[in-house]
């Protein structure tokens, strides 16, 4: 093939300028097509942490008596009664963690929740706050959720088990389904990215189909007159993705705006190692698009 | 030098063959006319030669090889053993004149070296060393096909094929191409020309090679136009 460097050098920053307009038609495309690729990529996965974050909460209350029959229970037989459940769930292999809320803390929280209503506040007695269990299961799965919550029914000392089935249920469901459209928008895009790359170049090959035919006249081979143009179609990837990133950090600064005031959101947002990740991606993919469909669109006119 | 022994070729959705039967032997060092009506075989034959077209069937020896049975990664080795000249120059305007026949030099892999050493020469030898610089809308038509040879010559080629190369050019410029055609032909590269131009075959007296509907009709030493 003979291809030196100073020549492909020379001929990709030429062709590179020799039509500025249709240069920045095509790394615009790049740009754009890819841009549209990163944001579906950045939901998809915003949406995964969010998905994986209500999957980690996934744990239920289990709130122990405060009396038996009408008669409040003595502080001793509460212990018991604790000890007896604690072991209990400790020996239940569906429950990975177990955190113990004793009248203290129950009391706290109460008087954080009712802090503007001091009223109700003080009709509480300590006597009667009950304590509880914060179980997590081994798997944030709503059947084992269930079983674990069937194998307690019944046990002694137990007053009722709250799970929040249905709003588990709900976030994960709608969790799912941002995570299968902002996927398939990010196949998509990927595709339009493909086809747009693809017919931009095209233009610009078509453009020189004539030099194309000298070269091919004066004894070059394939590979020689592929090369440059895949270069070049290289390099407006590589520029269009670079650019897109820049868009990329721009959409997540605006993500981060709209979602930090908002805590239940707030694990949308990506961190920097995965921003820098998909603009990475986006580097490769415009860089492997770019030079690809570059030497694709040549082909055509490399027959005679 | 070229052999072709009973070619055929009809293009795709033509009702009628461009060459019907053609058999042809020219030495090494020959100056050839191709003569004949637009539409008679001539440019499907040079075509030929440089493997841009495929025969229906017959064989065309080039240089002793059988271009026929050549793997297609061989064909650029052949096409820089082949210097092609054109009606329309096919000149790469966004080269300079130096640029345009260092072309045929980089895209063989010549030094650099190699190729600042040859290229004044050969635009010294087509009368263009005042304008190595120049882009090739800046010449007349003349410089544009002298641009041209010297781009087809530069890698001493064994035959140059030339398609109507003063088809675009007025009666005294065509005068001097032919005359650096001939200089090039006496250095032993073998020269195969399709003209119309009846001046230029009768006053050059070489051996002409009349087609007519793909047929040849007569090949004739020091012959005329018609």
């Amino acid at each position: 093939m003979a291809l030196r460097i100073d020549y492909l050098t020379k001929e990709t920053t030429r062709n590179f300028l020799r039509n500025p307009a249709l240069t920045i038609g095509n790394v615009l495309t790049v740009a754009i097509s890819l841009t549209l690729l990163g944001i579906a990529l950045t939901v998809f996965w915003g949406t995964a942490n969010l998905k994986a974050e209500a999957e980690s909460e996934v744990s239920f209350v289990v709130w122990l008596k405060t009396e038996d029959n009408g008669v409040v229970l003595t502080d001793p037989e509460l212990e018991q009664i604790t000890q007896d459940l604690r072991a209990k769930m400790e020996a239940n292999p569906f429950i990975k963690d177990l955190n113990y809320v004793d009248r203290d803390k129950t009391l706290s929280e109460v008087q954080r929740y009712f802090k503007d209503a001091p009223e109700i506040i003080a009709l509480i007695s300590p006597d009667v706050v009950p304590t509880s269990f914060v179980v997590t299961p081994s798997k944030p799965d709503i059947s084992i959720v269930n079983q674990v919550k069937d194998s307690l029914s019944g046990a002694p000392g137990i007053d009722r088990i709250s799970v929040a089935t249905d709003v588990i249920k709900e976030e994960t469901r709608i969790a799912s389904y941002i995570s299968w459209i902002s996927g398939g928008f990010a196949v998509v895009a990927a595709f339009a990215a493909t086809l747009l790359m693809y017919n931009s170049i095209r233009t610009a090959v078509f453009a020189r189909r004539k030099e194309i035919e000298v070269m091919r006249l004066v004894g070059a081979t394939k590979w020689f007159v592929r090369i440059p143009f895949m270069f070049e179609g290289l390099l407006q990837g590589v520029l269009g993705a670079v650019a897109s990133g820049v868009s990329i950090f721009l959409v997540n600064f605006f993500i981060n705006e709209m979602f930090t005031s908002i805590p239940k959101f707030s694990t949308f947002i990506l961190n920097f190692g995965q921003e820098t990740l998909i603009v990475i991606a986006m580097l490769l993919i415009g860089s492997l698009l770019g030079a690809s469909a570059a030497g694709v669109a040549v082909s055509k006119y490399l027959d005679a | 030098m070229i052999k072709v022994e009973g070619v055929a070729k009809r293009y795709e959705g033509q009702a009628r063959a461009a060459l019907v039967q053609a058999d042809i032997d020219i030495g090494k060092g020959e100056f050839v006319f191709l003569v004949g009506p637009s539409g008679s075989g001539k440019s499907t034959l040079l075509r030929l030669l440089t493997k841009q077209e495929e025969p229906d069937r017959g064989r065309i020896f080039v240089a002793g090889k059988d271009i026929g049975q050549m793997s297609s990664w061989k064909v650029p080795m052949l096409r820089r053993n082949i210097g092609n000249i054109f009606q329309d120059f096919k000149l790469l305007q966004t080269k300079t004149v130096a640029e345009n026949v260092a072309f045929a030099l980089e895209v063989i892999g010549r030094k650099r070296s190699v190729i600042a050493s040859q290229v004044p020469q050969i635009c010294s030898l087509v009368g263009l060393e005042d304008k190595m610089d120049k882009y090739p809308d800046q010449l007349s038509g003349g410089e544009q096909q002298r641009v041209s040879i010297a781009r087809a010559f530069v890698n001493r080629p064994l035959i140059m094929l030339a398609d109507e190369p003063t088809g675009n050019l007025d009666p005294q410029t065509s005068i001097g191409i032919m005359r650096l055609l001939d200089r090039i032909n006496k250095t032993g590269t073998t020269v195969v020309m399709a003209t119309h131009d009846r001046g230029i075959v009768d006053t050059m007296r070489k051996r002409v090679i009349e087609l007519s509907h793909g047929n040849i009709v007569r090949d004739q030493h020091r012959g005329v136009y018609e």
